[in-house]
């Protein structure tokens, strides 16, 4: 197996990114790199051809029982964790990210803190290990950090969950929603009832029961964001539940973007394409899709994380006051919006 | 199919008359091809590395197995070719008209993606075939039509084998 995997490996890398440069390139080495040297080996400002930014497809086949761990990918995910740099953009905010531990939440989580703000994290109880390296992040960066796990399939959670948040950081003014449920299950016929209704209640009950709760909390100036995906415009066939209620994400927001607007709460949603999550190699991809992860896309790599952290500060700043029910994407240029 | 095997076919042609641009080096019609064949050799990659992490079926792992060593020769040499006359070496990415296929395999699982890799398999093939034969009969720069005339046979083995394949329901047995 993993004699294939380094034969595979090194075929694709001579043939995708020319010989000298990758045929040295073994996968530890190649994990090594993501944690230590991706964006913020540059100073703040330079560039980099987004195509070499991290590793390409092929990607090593792998799975964890759900919900996964960043801390056992291969590569591991980049969270901004050596690379974002703050410049005080949040200071003194004070925000609450449901799937806060690992993916695009603990991307925000990271970000949000280097910009000043306290952050609250959620996650499920398995996640701990994930979620004790965030909140290490976080303090690290000078800020208070709240670990408040729990399943936000029930309301009584949910209601909790703000409630502890705001007694963890004496207020909020940033939520998001980013906690999903994602299976990929090819037919129909194979959509248990149990599946449904906990995809469903994760990424469509939670996110209204919280924002629910959570609002008599928010003062003007406040933001709601959401994580939706580019699924909700352009669904694949395997991810006929997850889809939908990244569908339903899109709409809620632009919703309750009308609805808040006049209480001066901004709400917007962040659409990512395919991006290198533990939702994917815990079965929310098939070994199939996960090996050739993003090879769709024109930048022809998975994005990372890190990738959406600015999105979800701009979306939550102050300096974005004119954004609400605007969805804001990163796809690698592929799908919506 | 056979409107796509045309409509390759009189892009490729009509290349060969346009004139190079001031930007790049080559002629458009080798730039096309460099492009073309390059994608290519990169979808081939993708829909294998997909096939060996997803199927079970040996004789399509087999194959997938094949396409990885073959076309990772074909890159090469095509890499090689472009070097040799001074152009820009081919894209290593898959193209955007076959990107919506691998992202159907990509949705498919068990038997439904073998039928699903065959299917497709045919199909990029034959595309891949008649770019590669135009080229070889009239491509203007020797080192990348050389390649094309090498590559030429290989791909026509190709077809043929998925051909059979397909011919006996897809199921690889």
């Amino acid at each position: 197996m993993d004699m294939r995997d380094t034969t595979r490996r090194q075929a694709m890398t001579v043939a995708t990114l020319g010989a000298a440069a990758a045929a040295t390139v073994a996968a530890p080495a190649m994990a090594q790199d993501m944690t230590a040297m991706p964006a913020g080996t540059l100073p703040k400002g330079g560039k980099q051809n987004p195509r070499d930014k991290y590793a390409k497809p092929p990607y090593k086949s792998q799975s964890q029982p759900w919900p996964g761990l960043a801390s056992r990918m291969d590569p591991r995910p980049d969270h901004g964790e050596t690379s974002y740099v703050g410049s005080g953009r949040l200071t003194g905010r004070k925000a609450l990210i449901t799937g806060g531990d690992s993916g695009m939440g603990r991307a925000a989580a990271i970000a949000f803190a280097r910009e000043g703000a306290d952050v609250a994290i959620n996650y499920l109880p398995e996640e701990e290990p994930d979620a004790r390296e965030v909140i290490d992040l976080i303090r690290r960066a000078g800020r208070k950090a709240a670990a408040i796990p729990g399943d936000i399939r029930t309301e009584s959670f949910c209601r909790q969950l703000v409630d502890r948040a705001v007694g963890a950081m004496g207020g909020l003014d940033i939520l998001v929603c980013n906690a999903a449920r994602q299976q990929s299950i090819p037919s129909i016929l194979d959509v248990t009832d149990e599946e449904f209704d906990r995809t469903m209640k994760t990424n469509i009950y939670a996110p209204f029961w919280i924002i629910r709760a959570a609002l008599p909390h928010l003062e003007p100036g406040s933001a709601i964001i959401g994580t939706t995906s580019e699924q909700a415009y352009n669904p694949d066939p395997d991810l006929y539940v997850y889809a939908q209620t990244k569908a339903a994400t899109m709409n809620y927001l632009k919703s309750l973007a009308k609805q808040l607007g006049p209480k001066g709460i901004r709400v917007n949603g962040v659409a990512p394409g395919p991006i290198w999550t533990p939702l994917q190699v815990s079965g929310g991809a098939s070994q199939g899709k996960l090996v050739t992860f993003g090879a769709t896309t024109p930048l022809g790599r998975a994005g990372q994380p890190a990738e959406l952290a600015g999105i979800f500060v701009r979306l939550a700043e102050d300096d974005g006051s004119y954004t609400t029910g605007n969805i804001y994407g990163a796809g690698g240029g592929q799908g919506q919006p | 199919m056979i409107v796509r095997l045309l409509a390759v076919a009189m892009l490729v042609t009509c290349l060969a008359s346009a004139s190079s641009s001031a930007q790049e080096p080559g002629s458009r019609q080798t730039r096309e091809f460099v492009q073309a064949a390059g994608e290519s050799d990169a979808f081939e990659m993708a829909e294998a590395y997909s096939a060996l992490a997803e199927s079970k079926n040996p004789q399509l792992l087999a194959f997938a197995r094949q396409m990885i060593r073959d076309h990772a020769a074909t890159s090469r040499a095509l890499k090689d070719a472009t070097m040799r006359a001074g152009l820009k070496p081919p894209p290593m990415g898959v193209g955007a008209g076959q990107a919506p296929f691998l992202a159907a395999l990509q949705s498919q699982h068990g038997i439904d993606f073998d039928r699903t890799y065959w299917r497709q398999q045919v199909l990029a093939h034959i595309s891949a075939l008649v770019v590669e034969r135009v080229y070889a009969a009239n491509g203007d720069t020797p080192s990348v039509r050389a390649a094309a005339v090498a590559a030429v046979p290989l791909v026509q083995s190709h077809l043929a084998m998925v051909e059979a394949i397909s011919a006996k329901g897809g199921d690889g047995s």
